[in-house]
């Protein structure tokens, strides 16, 4: 029987060479490094800042993970196999994290994050969100252990993500569009551009201004921080307990990284402590509206557009850099967290970006298929698993990671179903081949 | 060189705050010292905390950098042993000279703390140029660090392997510094391990010591005492410490 793990898995002690620091700009008289107590959950910074291979978590956390519905079920996609012609070829997997009641992978840091928020004596906590996943998420975990929420939400989301956003509401956060007049970094933002759609980089420098206006409020992260993406490693610890097989490709989308490391993380560790998985490549799904591992450069950057954050060495696509609007607003964010970078340029993880409307596509036959309907994130990596399942060795087996539902996606829905009724998406199935 | 166990050492920048105190500051903490860790003043003193940029910040200024301020210590004639601490990034092309002018002015090793973050791929150049000029050769850890690479250092014979506690110099985050040092310990075996950063009460520093830290350096405290109430309250710091290491019983019973 597979249980919920007892442990998170830290990479960075298992890393080929060392993960470099978080940095203060040289310029700076004041520490940014030294302002994180002041921002995070002191346990949060701990986990950031440890030796540690495992982490235990604490029972009440593991408590919340089962009431939630962990361990989330790995699915053999048959449905899939048959309907791209790989059936009988190629075997597919899923480790489904959209069956947690806020629909995504987030819930597997947000109720630790505000625990630790908790301990500290918090009342409040804060944070950003992009297509609303981890706003919810963290709204969701501040409902069951009694804190209040604040949920900064890129503007365009909050305009087009209604369903997600209200579901905040109703479980009780705040929730402000990013820019807001909430803070000043939005007010300039808006100052400087009436229109701004807002980013996550940006949506993050508000959430944080607005922690530091009152010593009761902590921020928590969505993801890019080690102790973050540590949390996600449920997943991949589950994953392990799971798997029939050893794949031969391991896919997840990409936003911050968390998804795709907490996904993939467990399994990189024995292959870096050569107790397998030699043969698996690890491949990261992102979005051609924001290519950061495809595109960007590795180098040291700020965390968040207004630099109240230290820096981190990433590949990043620059902190101000605004994406265009897309469904998949979890992935808009200008840079990757720093271990999973690190990987990427040593060449343990490679990388993939898709177009919207490639990632559509996948997204109706994936549906029709599975009848689940995916997130707009997770559809990038059903995308690649698609791609790579049809050009595969016979026999290869394949295993991605859903990182959400799209129920609340219905935005993003409408238009494919209106494309389908016009007539407009090519029948794909086996059209490619 | 070999350094004493348990040991306390205090981080001074070399020149800091001008050159002529810089001496007189030496020569007065000096009793309560056991060894000097040593900064070559840089521009870029890019990992470190604030005040310690500062200080490098206050001697470039001043127009004195790198291993031209060696001279000053031959000057000073100092009774501690003593190590350097460089940035690799400015050395990169000047390495063995770097190393050859340690050796000459009496040092043990040159502590890199860039080295294995941006120069991973130079490592064993670092030891074998140590070796060749003299020197043992001494490393940096942080306290999220790959396992391998502390067994790795520890295979090299080292003066000390440094476990930098906190992600900055000065920088003190609600990290648990002592759980960290006894796993460090279990994965350097009987290597000399030197911890620091943020070190500023004798009650830290005896602790890590119990947690089975060999030795603690001070800086940030000390310059910013040095700075803001002279140098008598800094050796005041320095004293207290120093005996607060030399009294705390070490996991192993000695001390
Ligand atoms: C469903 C879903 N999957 C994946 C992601 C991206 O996750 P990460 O930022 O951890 O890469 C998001 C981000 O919001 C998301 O909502």
């Amino acid at each position: 029987m597979v249980d919920v793990p007892r442990y998170w898995y830290n990479i960075v002690a298992d890393l080929p060479v060392p993960l470099p620091p978080l940095l203060d700009p040289l310029e700076d008289e004041d520490s940014r490094i030294a302002l994180l107590v002041k921002i995070l959950p002191s346990r949060l910074i701990d986990e950031e800042y440890t030796l540690s291979r495992l982490i235990p978590i604490p029972e009440r956390v593991r408590e919340a993970y089962r009431k939630a519905g962990r361990p989330t079920p790995l699915i053999r996609a048959e449905g899939l196999e048959k309907a791209i012609g790989v059936h009988g070829r190629a075997r597919i997997y899923y480790k489904y994290e959209g069956v947690l009641p806020t629909g995504s992978h987030k819930l597997n840091t947000a109720v630790p994050q505000v625990y630790y928020a908790l301990l500290d004596g918090a009342e409040e906590v804060a944070t950003e969100t992009g297509a609303g996943q981890w706003g919810l998420a963290v709204s969701m975990a501040a409902a069951m252990l009694g804190l209040k929420a604040t949920v900064f939400m890129t503007r365009s989301s909050y305009e087009k993500k209604k369903p997600r956003r209200i579901a905040m509401q109703a479980l009780g956060a705040t929730v402000h569009p990013s820019p807001s007049t909430v803070t000043e970094a939005g007010r300039r933002a808006l100052r400087e551009r009436p229109d701004h759609p807002g980013s996550l980089g940006l949506a993050i420098t508000e959430a944080i201004e607005y922690v530091l206006e009152n010593p009761r409020r902590r921020y928590v992260a969505g993801s890019v921080l080690e102790s973050v993406v540590t949390h996600q490693t449920v997943i991949g610890q589950e994953l392990l307990q799971q798997l029939p097989e050893e794949p031969d490709y391991m896919i997840a989308c990409v936003g911050g990284g968390s998804n795709m490391a907490g996904f993939t993380y467990p399994a990189l560790g024995m292959r870096l402590r050569g107790e397998g998985f030699d043969k698996t490549q690890f491949i990261a799904a992102e979005s051609t509206a924001a290519p950061r591992l495809s595109k960007g450069t590795y180098r040291y950057d700020g965390l968040d557009t207004g630099l109240v954050l230290p820096l981190a060495r990433m590949y990043s696509l620059g902190k101000d850099y605004v994406p265009p609007p897309i469904h998949a607003a979890g992935l808009r964010y200008h840079g990757a967290a720093p271990s999973l970078s690190l990987l990427r340029k040593l060449g343990l993880v490679e990388a993939a970006a898709y177009s919207q409307e490639e990632v559509f596509e996948a997204a109706r036959i994936f549906a029709r298929a599975e009848a689940i309907l995916p997130a707009p994130e997770s559809t990038h990596a059903i995308k690649a698993a698609i791609d790579v399942a049809r050009r595969a060795e016979p026999g290869s087996v394949i295993v991605f990671n859903l990182s959400g539902h799209g129920l609340m996606d219905i935005d993003a829905y409408e238009k494919i179903s209106s494309r389908i009724v016009d007539g407009q998406v090519p029948e794909p199935a086996n059209a490619r081949r | 060189m070999e350094l004493s166990r348990p040991g306390f050492s205090v981080y001074l920048t070399i020149g800091f705050p001008e050159p002529a105190r810089f001496s007189q500051i030496l020569g007065s903490l000096s009793s309560c010292v056991d060894f000097y860790e040593l900064g070559l003043p840089t521009a870029r003193p890019k990992y470190d905390g604030p005040t310690v940029r500062a200080s490098h910040r206050r001697v470039v200024a001043a127009g004195l950098r790198g291993v031209e301020t060696l001279k000053l210590l031959e000057k000073t004639g100092i009774d501690k042993p003593f190590t350097l601490m460089a940035y690799m990034e400015d050395y990169v092309d000047s390495l063995r000279g770097l190393l050859e002018a340690a050796a000459s002015v009496g040092a043990g090793c040159v502590l890199l703390p860039d080295l294995a973050f941006d120069y991973p791929e130079m490592l064993d150049k670092y030891v074998e140029e140590s070796e060749r000029a003299g020197l043992r050769p001494c490393f940096f850890a942080s306290s999220r660090f790959p396992h391998s690479w502390l067994q790795r250092y520890a295979a090299l014979d080292p003066l000390y392997i440094y476990l930098g506690l906190q992600p900055a110099t000065g920088v003190e985050l609600p990290i648990a510094v002592e759980k960290n040092v006894k796993l460090a310990r279990m994965l350097v075996g009987s290597r000399y391990l030197l911890t620091g950063f943020a070190i500023r009460r004798p009650e830290t520093a005896a602790a890590l010591i119990r947690s089975g830290a060999d030795a603690v350096v001070v800086g940030s405290a000390i310059l910013r005492l040095i700075e803001e109430k002279g140098v008598d309250e800094a050796r005041s710091l320095a004293c207290s410490i120093h005996q607060a290491v030399h009294s705390a019983k070490t996991s192993h019973g000695e001390g």
